[in-house]
């Protein structure tokens, strides 16, 4: 895992480093010299990376995609032509029922209700993507709770941790998801909430093991000595070391939210109508295959290029924050 | 496809909690038509014929369907229904394509005593099975009698309510496996003599000979079915129809061949029916018109709009009336709907023309007794036409606020036509949370209908006998076993009881019907019809004689034939 020696060669020790990556801009300030020179190291360790991103072209153009995306998301109101539920039923459907083509009132055409299909694509965003951030988020956080506790914890704890992980992991997802689904009833929050259900699992092997590794290093075993408790150690000292990699982490998730979202969504499972989502209108537009083609490839070029666009940025910012790879 | 027309199927529920099952799984199953100028029904037929009709051939059917059982009574969805009605089965009587009732097993319609309390029923002779043995009327009761056993799962005791004996057999318990009490008969379904059956009443009920002509008394042999055990209607399938069981590969195949000893002189034409299950809507659109099929029944609207633009492809849609529609009804549970405003309310709220128009082939209506119907009221019109405003105003009077929330259930509605509900009962102010049946099972929704947590719902429904009657009494009489929620309205109760009495020709049976529909649409407003719906499949230019039956909605398998080029 390219991940892991990110830390490993981090480029200053704890405690300096940890105090300062807690918070990058140095916002914490120490009572002593020692503070002020981990600050300026820690910032310089976060522009050197910040750097080595801005080098990758293609990164850039696909973290210029990612903030386009977002910003579209936040403003879908003010971008969105019409309503996204409006349905245009004198207008916006052809005599034979069909969805009609692009026009100067509906830029990307309609849907088969006439609603019209850019601001479905523009709200779309937001829940496609609210969705990726969150789930993604949530499902990271929970990982490195998770595996944090069970490589601080050790022993009993560890072991049980990680054959539940191991459970997890070996349950059929996409079976799992449409479960819960069924039973409890499809909306927002159950699609976000079944994605990090069982999206954490995966995450939290990967910390365990990198939070293994730090809690060995000597500036733990230094905190350790002068009397810090697990939580504190856990807090101040390890944490830090990973947020890097929680950052890689969190990037690469929203991808696979997306996904899932669009999977239920395809499925009928998805957010309920008439709220759009980008795998709904997949869903919808799926029998229009062939009489209108563009009900497909509108809303699945959406989802390709956001899922392209986060999976770039997730690898470019992996190599970004880890020194060795600079070299090659 | 959507997984909505992935085989909704709705096994065991069917007409024990009531409503037409058939009729339900079409709305979501099939779609296509000519909307307006489709012809009356009962004229078609004459369009057709003209050539004479060649022997031989193949028919094959695509369809995403598969099922558990071609046993007559246990047939419950859309093309197994055709299989077991249109070629395995025969029945006592039959509505042909004209919706006239004819006698098909029996000999001539039904001698009548005078209290109209008895139908004396001979049988016509030397009908014979499958297997060669002759068909009696030990096997005509015995097909009525096992409607009520628990074991075979039938649909059609429901339809025998008022047969002498019912409710001694009715509730009976599920004995283990398919051990068979020959003890447990009907009474009052008496055999006279070899050919002759005689059936007794609690109460007149003129339209009995249309009831035994639903696919679900299709005649089955006693002796073989009691033998054949758990057996029959998968293996073992044995009937009088124009075609026998050849093979059924579940979930892959279904052949059928011809019956040499059919007792319909010179029929079937074609010589074998073969059906692919389990293929997708779009699959088999792709299919046929590569020419791998010649008979398609479930077209998804959106391709059935592009075959509509192909004169070519057009040519071979296949389409006619049907007596299929769907309508919108609410709980009498429900608080909200308490209030008749709020009902009149929503009816004025939906746009009928554009959900006619979504679903390619369908015909905005005002009434349950639609054309085809003998009770049919070309008068008749909704006092509560599409006016949002209006609907608007009745809401604010009737102290309903905007935002109010409800739920609403598209069940007989796909799931496009209910987001078209949904936005209609937006426009006059209502939060409305939509609920499809798609991938989801229909059990799961019947109880929270029942208990008015669903309080708005939309329902198909096709008539199995041309007559009002039977509307009746799945959707509108006090005490109806139906999964839907109804009001319990006593005068239309008795109305209920006064139209089964009167004998079919009776003018004044009409006129009840047709207050009943009055009260219950405009007085009361306790339903809402929405649409009624074209039968519509795609067939070749080659294939003759494949009109389609205003009651099934398919063509008549014994009719068809292939023109030899």
């Amino acid at each position: 895992m390219a991940g892991r020696s990110v830390l490993r060669a981090a480029p200053l020790e704890e405690p300096l480093a940890g105090r300062g990556l807690s918070s990058p801009a140095g916002a914490a300030p120490l009572p002593n010299v020692l503070a002020a020179r981990e600050a300026r190291a820690a910032r310089a360790w976060w522009v050197a990376a910040l750097l080595r991103f801005s080098h990758q072209k293609v990164a850039m153009t696909a973290a210029g995609a990612v903030v386009l995306l977002v910003l579209i998301a936040l403003f879908a109101p003010a971008i969105a032509p019409h309503d996204p539920a409006q349905q245009f039923r004198r207008d916006g459907l052809a005599a034979s029922g069909l969805p009609v083509g692009p026009s100067a009132k509906f830029w990307l055409g309609t849907d088969g209700l006439g609603r019209d299909m850019f601001s479905r694509l523009v709200f779309g965003a937001r829940i496609s993507l609210g969705i990726g951030l969150s789930a993604s988020l949530l499902s990271v956080l929970i990982g490195v709770v998770v595996g944090g506790t069970a490589a601080m914890a050790g022993g009993g704890i560890d072991t049980a941790l990680m054959r539940f992980v191991d459970l997890v992991m070996s349950m059929p997802s996409l079976l799992v998801i449409l479960l819960f689904v069924a039973i409890i009833g499809p909306s927002i929050w159950i699609t976000i909430a079944v994605i990090v259900l069982l999206g954490w699992a995966y995450p939290s092997r990967v910390f365990r093991a990198e939070i293994m590794s730090v809690r060995e290093r000597e500036f733990v075993a230094a905190a350790r000595a002068i009397g810090a408790g697990p939580g504190r150690i856990f807090v101040n000292h390890i944490l830090p070391q990973v947020l890097p990699l929680m950052i890689v982490y969190i990037s690469l998730g929203v991808p696979n939210a997306i996904f899932a979202e669009a999977t239920l969504g395809f499925l009928g499972l998805g957010v309920p109508p008439p709220d759009p989502a980008w795998g709904g209108m997949i869903q919808t537009g799926t029998s229009y295959y062939r009489a209108a083609p563009m009900q497909v490839l509108i809303p699945g070029g959406a989802i390709v290029a956001t899922v392209i666009a986060f999976n770039l940025v997730g690898s470019a910012l992996r190599d970004a924050l880890d020194p060795t790879i600079e070299d090659h | 496809m959507t997984p909505s027309d992935r085989e909704l199927t709705m096994p065991r529920l069917s007409r024990t909690v009531g409503f037409g099952r058939r009729a339900f799984l079409q709305g979501l199953a099939v779609t296509g038509g000519l909307m307006a100028i489709a012809p009356r029904i009962g004229s078609q037929a004459t369009a057709f014929a003209a050539q004479t009709p060649q022997p031989g051939g193949t028919y094959r059917v695509l369809t995403n369907e598969q099922f558990g059982s071609l046993d007559a009574a246990r047939a419950f969805n859309y093309m197994d229904w055709w299989i077991s009605y249109m070629t395995l089965y025969n029945r006592l009587y039959q509505y042909d394509a004209g919706l006239q009732l004819q006698a098909d097993l029996a000999d001539g319609m039904p001698e009548v005593s005078a209290d109209g309390l008895t139908y004396t029923i001979k049988l016509k002779p030397g009908v014979k099975f499958h297997n060669g043995r002759e068909m009696t009327a030990e096997d005509v009761k015995f097909s009525f009698d096992r409607q009520l056993w628990p074991e075979v799962e039938a649909y059609g005791g429901s339809f025998l309510t008022n047969v002498v004996g019912y409710d001694e057999l009715a509730g009976l318990p599920a004995t283990p496996g398919a051990a068979v009490d020959a003890e447990r008969s009907l009474t009052g379904v008496q055999i006279v003599d070899p050919l002759t059956i005689s059936i007794a009443l609690k109460q007149p009920q003129s339209i009995l000979p249309g009831v035994l002509g639903i696919g679900v008394f299709g005649i089955v042999p006693k002796q073989e079915t009691l033998e054949a055990g758990a057996d029959w209607g998968t293996t073992t399938v044995i009937g009088t129809g124009p075609f026998k069981l050849s093979e059924w590969i579940s979930g892959e195949r279904v052949v059928c061949d011809r019956n040499p000893d059919y007792f319909h002189p010179g029929k079937p034409y074609l010589d074998r029916v073969e059906m692919e299950l389990n293929v997708a809507p779009e699959t088999a659109v792709l299919r046929w018109e590569a020419g791998e099929a010649e008979m398609i029944a479930s077209a998804p609207p959106a391709e059935l709009a592009r075959i509509r633009g192909d004169a070519t492809l057009a040519a071979r849609i296949r389409e006619a009336p049907s007596t299929i529609s769907y309508r919108m009804q609410f709980s009498d549970k429900a608080p909200l709907y308490q209030d008749i405003r709020v009902r009149q309310a929503v009816a004025m709220a939906i746009d009928k023309e554009s959900l006619a128009r979504l679903s390619q082939n369908g015909v905005p209506v005002d009434s349950f007794l639609v054309p085809g119907i003998a009770q049919e009221d070309p008068e008749f019109a909704t006092a509560y036409p599409y006016d949002p405003e209006a609907a608007k105003a009745l809401l604010a009077e009737a102290g309903i606020a905007p935002g109010t929330k409800t739920i609403f259930w598209s069940g007989g509605t796909t799931r496009q036509l209910g987001e078209s509900i949904q936005a209609d009962l937006q426009a006059i102010g209502f939060d409305v949370e939509l609920l499809v049946l798609e991938g989801s099972s229909l059990d799961v929704f019947i109880p929270r209908i029942q208990s008015g947590e669903i309080p708005l719902t939309s329902w198909g429904f096709g008539y199995d006998y041309p007559d009002g009657s039977e509307f009746l009494t799945i959707a509108l009489q006090c005490g109806s076993t139906a999964g839907q929620a109804y009001w319990c309205d006593p005068a239309i109760d008795k109305m209920g009881e006064e139209i089964a009495a009167l004998p079919l020709d009776d003018p004044g049976r009409t006129e009840l019907l047709r207050e009943v529909q009055r009260i219950a649409i405009n007085e009361q407003a306790y339903l809402v019809p929405l649409y009624a719906r074209n039968a519509l499949i795609l067939s070749q230019d080659y294939v003759k004689g494949d009109q389609l039956d205003p009651l099934l909605t398919l063509p008549v398998a014994e009719n068809v034939w292939l023109e030899q080029s």
